[in-house]
């Protein structure tokens, strides 16, 4: 079962970042959609399952980008241990718990990935990052809440996300 | 320090991270040669299905979007269809009336271009028809948008066309809005100019320049380009016209031989 269910969640949170992710872009900003599933699945599940997930979905996607290969698994599988911790010591079993926890790990995580590849640019357009990276997050936590919400709703899917 | 490595490893739960955090760090420091390698690999590989997706999807959007204007100037141009037709018709009932020779319908042969050589002597090309499909010299060569020279040496398979872009290509046009005659020759800097204008008759910018059908070679109303500027000549008797053709000679690939005769002037 943890098999098919890494699988099953790769192949689906691959496919949207790759190919619905870019289809959604408003300004130039896209949803960041494998880190609210890293932080759901870490919610759910704990450190050890989210990190392991968040290391094979985020090494996908730093594939497609040569420049700052490696970046993107450091950061997100270092974020889902830390929420898989919040998990494990102040979990609330709450919607609105779960979307302050995305848009939080979002923004974190964005101007991480921002910072650190490149942090004389970062600083240089600090108000910039700041402002994109929040945007992100909000974006992030609009599209997978319809998204979960469409999914528990329609599917049942409460006990995966 | 050392309480904290123990805690780590003595703890099952942080493993992974350590694990993850070595290969991220590795990605990290390679060097970009091997970053980009590995990349394609990875591009090529395991998420190969995804990009195909992608690009896959990619194309249907950009069909959906053209059949959409293409839907729509196809909306348009059926009507302009139709008044074309019913002009033509009205037309054909004016020449009978007044006993002129109806036009002779245009028969094109399509031709591939082999090579175009922009050197001296000539501006010229080679297309991949000749006698065996009924081309002959001096017969017009277009594409779609515009003439681009006429059939000065046909040989059994292959023709040599000379361009508008040879100083030594005449071609009798004419203003398409005020019927103002000339010649067209080649102006320079992929540009054609048109002599003999007099001076009196019309000749705005962005006028469509045709051909009169007067020089015995290329039939009434085909398409040469367009006015870019329109001034005196030294004189002061003739325009002097700068013509943007609506051909482009850098892209020649597919061009049609028109092999229809027809009798000029008449």
């Amino acid at each position: 079962m943890p098999i098919l269910f890494y699988f099953v969640t790769w192949i689906a949170v691959t496919f949207t970042q790759i190919v619905i992710v870019p289809r959604l872009a408003v300004l130039g900003i896209f949803p960041d959609i494998l880190t609210a599933v890293v932080v759901l699945i870490a919610l759910r599940h704990g450190r050890l399952t989210s990190v392991w997930l968040a290391f094979a979905l985020a090494v996908s996607v730093d594939l497609l980008d040569p420049q700052k290969m490696g970046w993107m698994t450091l950061l997100i599988s270092i974020m889902a241990y830390c929420v898989g911790i919040v998990r494990d010591t102040i979990y609330i079993d709450n919607p609105w718990f779960e979307a302050t926890m995305i848009l939080l790990a979002t923004f974190l995580y964005q101007l991480a990935y921002r910072f650190f590849p490149e942090p004389q640019f970062f600083l240089d357009n600090f108000p910039k990052m700041l402002a994109v990276s929040f945007f992100i997050a909000v974006y992030t936590v609009a599209v997978v809440g319809l998204g979960v919400w469409i999914l528990r709703q329609r599917f049942n899917f409460r006990e995966v996300l | 320090m050392r309480y904290l490595t123990k805690g780590i490893f003595n703890n099952p739960q942080a493993l992974p991270l350590i694990i993850v955090t070595i290969i991220s760090i590795v990605m990290i420091i390679l060097p970009l040669d091997a970053r980009t390698t590995v990349s394609r690999i990875g591009t090529l590989s395991f998420l190969y299905p995804f990009n195909q997706l992608d690009r896959y999807l990619s194309r249907l959007d950009t069909i959906f979007q053209s059949n959409r204007i293409l839907n729509r100037r196809l909306d348009s141009l059926t009507v302009v269809v139709s008044r074309l037709t019913e002009n033509k018709y009205e037309n054909e009932r004016l020449r009978g009336m007044l006993d002129f020779e109806p036009h002779v319908p245009l028969r094109l042969v399509p031709s591939e271009v082999i090579s175009v050589s922009f050197g001296y002597p000539f501006k010229s090309m080679l297309i991949n028809a000749g006698t065996e499909k009924g081309i002959t010299s001096n017969m017009p060569v277009i594409t779609p948008n515009g003439v681009i020279g006429k059939v000065i040496a046909a040989g059994h398979r292959s023709s040599t066309v000379q361009l508008l872009f040879d100083p030594a290509c005449k071609v009798a046009a004419c203003v398409q809005a005020s019927r103002a005659q000339g010649i067209i020759t080649y102006a320079g800097n992929n540009y054609l100019t048109m002599r003999d204008v007099p001076i009196e008759l019309s000749a705005l910018p962005g006028d469509s320049v045709v051909t009169s059908g007067l020089g015995g070679v290329f039939p009434e109303g085909l398409f040469i380009g367009t006015i870019l500027k329109s001034g005196e000549s030294e004189g002061g008797l003739f325009h002097n016209i700068l013509i943007a053709p609506g051909a482009d000679f850098d892209a020649l690939d597919e061009v049609f031989v028109i092999t229809t005769s027809f009798s000029i002037p008449r």
